[in-house]
């Protein structure tokens, strides 16, 4: 069989592969680019959503006890709510007067731009998302990426005029400063492992973390507010023979059903 | 005109893997979705079709897949070109026949080698950018996932069409120098 023998192919093929790129760089591809992602962005809106839809439907359980504890514990959580949201409206009856007395003016807010999902990570290297807002409605890199109004899902990593790219926070490249809810208001950094899991990692030893401590945004780092979600934490790895621990999240959200998300542009 | 409808042909082609591999990528579930869709079929047009105009539609096709990713601009261009270059090196020089061992050897060096030109490439940028410590034991497992599952998708999708398309099946070779020879 003849395979492409062309000694002159991958000379060719480099020098089209050489040209493409010089051309990306000095901008002169954006049309051809925009161009296209106009033809493809509905057809991939439409595929994300209907990703998110078949998403809803299954949920695997590998026996029938995990599937009654993943049950109980939805009850268990589901009655811990119903608690909060009394004392939460207590709270904002309580912070509504307090308001009024001392006329406090509220802050304005953080300008937030609406975008579309339009796809996902083109393999199995990244976890990211492409959403349908760029450079042209004031979204820069670095920026939080939101649902939800505060549940910190990624940051923006690339622009450009049309679409922006953001890494989610399971991505492996992924680093967030944070805190946890607890008694000692550790500090840590939250790191994506591979899409496999979330972890916030470097927490001293001698510092109490709980399963179910909540985790936000430490502030510490440019360009991030603090107090954004996280998520939770579900387990806490406290090695005798590591300098730190390490706790294991469950995102806020469900990182594969996004579908909107507001970028916090402006910080 | 026939030139023309080349073009148009492999367009067509080049569009349909593409809306194929991100169908797989959106909606198949874990671990399915760490199939190497693209990869694949175009190691099956290198098999089917060793042309040039097969290497060029793996060039548009890289640059498509450019348009939505974080990783630099050209990287899946170069790590598809390259491996599908050295899948075809081994196919012309070393494995020249068309055994089923062939098929999944191939498509085991070709897509592990995609992705190792992937994440070197990725380490050494975000290296000099970041300095970040990257967790290789997870990269590592994602890898084999992806590898091993396009092996034997691959495996899979020649063992069913072998059936039917002779030009697959090596065994029609042998019938034919036992005609000859014996």
């Amino acid at each position: 069989m003849a395979y492409a023998r062309g000694k002159k192919l991958p000379l060719y093929i480099t020098a089209a592969f050489l040209s493409l790129v010089f051309f990306n760089y000095l901008g002169l591809l954006n049309p051809l680019k925009y161009g296209l992602r106009l033809l493809f962005s509905p057809l991939f809106v439409e595929m994300n959503r209907l990703s998110v839809k078949i998403g809803d439907n299954y949920q695997f359980f590998s026996n029938r006890d995990e599937f009654f504890s993943a049950y109980a514990l939805c009850q268990n959580n589901l009655s811990g709510k119903n608690i909060a949201e009394a004392r939460l409206k207590i709270l904002e009856e309580e912070n509504y007067a307090l308001k009024k007395q001392i006329d406090f003016r509220e802050r304005a807010k953080t300008p937030l731009v609406m975008a579309n999902v339009i796809g996902r990570n083109m393999g199995s290297a990244e976890k990211t998302i492409v959403i349908n807002e760029g450079e042209n409605a004031g979204i820069r890199v670095n920026q939080p990426v939101v649902v939800n109004g505060g549940i910190l899902i990624g940051k923006i990593v690339k622009i450009e005029k049309d679409i922006a790219i953001a890494r989610l926070i399971n991505d492996n490249r992924s680093k967030i400063a944070a805190t946890l809810f607890n008694r000692d208001r550790s500090l840590g950094v939250v790191e994506g492992g591979y899409g496999l899991s979330v972890r916030m990692s470097f927490i001293p030893r001698n510092e109490n973390v709980a399963i179910g401590d909540q985790i936000i945004t430490s502030g510490m780092e440019d360009g991030m507010p603090q107090g954004l979600v996280i998520g939770q934490v579900v387990a806490v790895e406290n090695e005798a023979y590591q300098p730190f621990q390490q706790a294991v999240l469950s995102p806020a959200v469900d990182l594969s059903k996004l579908t909107i998300v507001g970028i916090m542009t402006g910080l | 005109m026939k030139k023309i409808l080349a073009i148009l042909k492999m367009s067509a082609l080049i569009i349909f893997i593409f809306i194929l591999h991100l169908l797989l990528l959106t909606l198949a579930p874990y671990p399915l979705k760490h199939i190497n869709l693209l990869f694949l079929l175009m190691l099956w047009l290198v098999i089917l079709r060793p042309g040039a105009e097969t290497f060029w539609a793996a060039f548009f096709l890289g640059f498509l897949l450019e348009l939505y990713t974080s990783a630099p601009f050209g990287l899946n261009i170069f790590a598809l070109l390259v491996s599908l270059f050295a899948v075809s090196w081994f196919l012309n020089r070393l494995f020249t026949n068309h055994t089923v061992y062939i098929v999944f050897f191939s498509c085991f060096i070709g897509t592990a080698l995609y992705r190792l030109t992937f994440i070197i490439w990725l380490v050494i940028v975000d290296f000099n950018r970041y300095n970040l410590n990257f967790s290789w034991p997870e990269i590592f497992w994602e890898m084999i996932l992806e590898v091993g599952l396009t092996s034997l998708t691959t495996v899979l999708l020649y063992l069913v069409t072998s059936v039917f398309w002779r030009r697959l099946n090596p065994n029609y070779i042998n019938e034919g120098r036992n005609r000859i020879f014996l």
